[in-house]
């Protein structure tokens, strides 16, 4: 048993939490348990970034998802559904979503496995404060050049970087839409 | 055995009792809070307070527990019981979880170990975050525990506690957020080092400071801001319906929470388990860090002793139209300091 092994179970079990959490969702009789498994779901996904090493996008991933989203959800329930009321039976249609989804799975497994993912050395980024040589470093656009070693920097100060170079015109449209969403919740709500 | 895993034990097996210990040390503070609120509110209120289990009443906390062991646990026939049981445990796995990144004192040369002891269980470079998405779990706790018990006190006590929680959440986020971009890390013993090396962060984020104190005990659903359990108007709030041991683990999370949130403060700006200008053994880190987080339980129960509880409208107003503008200003401020002080504006 090696640290790849110990590695691959933590990725077994976060998976498992995460696809369990996900059938809950689907599964649960009552709103309210559903949106529970969603919670224990987005937990599952923060466990899988950090088996990834990008430990501050699993802890964005709680914050906003489980902190917030989440419990944003609930609150619409509690306060909508009649609290305690009665259950809501699966409406009889497992059948047909088993007959339509296997080829679905089947397909994106096959997809999946078969097709050539871009592996960029930043999928595997070494812990921050090593130095490293110019040809990693080529791969990494946040490593910072110290002398005649390049510096890696660390996953916040990274993610930073490239947020604000490569990927700036999405981070700021994204931006405007959040706007865009909040400007028109209060619309609504002032009508 | 592989030598490719023994590193891998001996760590996972070093986290493994440093986690007891803590556990260990967060229980008993938890036991001594309630005696130390106790006689602290007592001497204001010109009482004696607890004075007969034992010498001063220090064995009292063990007879609340005793007491609290033996109840009887009542489960009321109309409540989720799988949620119902739930959620005292959220509460309390969620309080001491909390408390893994705080560090107490420098890393340590041990016998037993090559390199250095870190003291804390955990040190890593999103510290601070976690420490943030960790607390937010807490309302989980209590808004579930309001629902599942299926009682409107029990409910209107959660609702009011979770929106309470996001509220000042914010708040309290943007007030450690100038203490980020200052030191430049969000580890929590690398903040400690910059002011050892620098200057009490207090010093330069006075309002930040200020900030935080207020939401801290607004997180924590305490006096004024204890308004998911106001007697007169909700009974006890969410655990109107808990008993014996269910009821104490929603206590020991409380005063748990309390702890974390005065070692934070200390660690954030206080210096942490350092005093300007002395080098101290880890020992004496470690009694400096303790002397930090009973001064900040004082400060709780001083606070508790002396204002009276808000009204919840006027609780919600405070915390978005007053401390959030307010911690944006901050917010911006340092940064226009620090560019000002990168530029060499001040010298």
């Amino acid at each position: 048993m090696s640290q790849q092994t110990v590695v691959q179970l933590v990725f077994g079990v976060m998976a498992a939490l995460s696809l369990g959490g996900a059938m809950g969702v689907v599964m649960a009789r009552t709103v309210f348990v559903s949106a529970l498994w969603l919670i224990l779901s987005f937990v599952g996904v923060a466990g899988l970034y950090i088996t990834l090493g990008a430990g501050f996008l699993a802890v964005i991933q709680v914050l906003v998802y489980v902190g917030a989203i989440s419990v944003l959800i609930l609150f619409a329930i509690m306060l909508t559904e009649d609290v305690m009321g009665d259950e809501h039976p699966n409406n009889g249609q497992v059948g047909l979503a088993i007959i339509l989804l296997t080829p679905l799975i089947f397909l994106l497994g096959k997809w999946g496995f078969t097709a050539n993912w871009p592996v960029k050395a930043a999928a595997i980024l070494p812990r921050s404060g090593l130095s490293v040589d110019a040809a990693t470093a080529a791969a990494l656009p946040g490593a910072l050049k110290t002398g005649d070693a390049f510096l890696v920097p660390d996953s916040v100060a990274y993610l930073g970087r490239v947020l604000m170079t490569e990927h700036f015109l999405a981070f700021e449209v994204v931006s405007v839409v959040l706007l865009v969403a909040l400007v028109g919740a209060i619309v609504i709500a002032r009508d | 055995m592989n030598p490719d895993l023994t590193p891998t034990i001996w760590i996972l097996l070093e986290a493994v009792v440093k986690g007891a210990i803590v556990i260990g040390a967060l229980l008993t503070g938890f036991a001594y809070s309630t005696w130390f609120e106790r006689k602290v509110i007592a001497r204001m209120q010109v009482r004696l307070g607890p004075n007969k289990a034992g010498p001063a009443g220090l064995l009292l906390p063990a007879a609340d527990g005793l007491k609290l062991f033996f109840k009887e646990n009542i489960i009321p026939r109309a409540v989720d019981k799988g949620i119902f049981f739930l959620a005292p445990l959220i509460s309390m796995t969620v309080a001491v979880l909390a408390f893994a990144v705080i560090p107490v004192g420098d890393p340590t040369e041990v016998p037993w170990r090559e390199g250095l002891l870190q003291l804390g269980i955990a040190d890593f470079d999103v510290a601070l975050l976690y420490l943030l998405g960790v607390t937010s779990f807490a309302v989980y706790g209590i808004a579930l525990a309001g629902w599942a018990s299926n009682n409107k006190f029990a409910l209107i006590g959660g609702l009011r506690a979770g929106a309470q929680m996001i509220s000042y959440e914010l708040a309290m986020g943007l007030s450690i957020l100038g203490v980020v971009m200052i030191v430049g890390s969000l580890s929590l013993h690398e903040i400690v080092v910059w002011q050892k090396a620098h200057v009490w962060l207090v010093l330069l984020q006075p309002l930040g400071f200020v900030i935080y104190v207020i939401t801290a005990i607004a997180e924590t659903n305490r006096a004024p801001f204890d308004m998911p359990e106001a007697e007169q108007e909700l009974i006890a709030g969410y655990h109107t319906e808990y008993t014996g041991m269910r009821f104490a683990l929603f206590f020991q999370a409380e005063y748990i929470a309390m702890l974390t949130v005065c070692a934070l403060a200390a660690a954030l700006f206080l210096g942490g388990y350092s005093l300007p200008g002395v080098e101290l053994p880890w020992f004496g880190d470690l009694a400096v860090f303790l002397g930090k987080v009973i001064a900040g339980m004082f400060v709780f129960v001083w606070i508790r002793a002396t204002m009276p509880r808000l009204r919840y409208d006027q609780l919600m107003d405070f915390g978005w139209k007053v401390l959030l503008p307010l911690s944006i200003i901050n917010v911006v401020a340092t940064a226009v300091g620090l560019a000002l002080y990168q530029n060499g504006v001040f010298g």
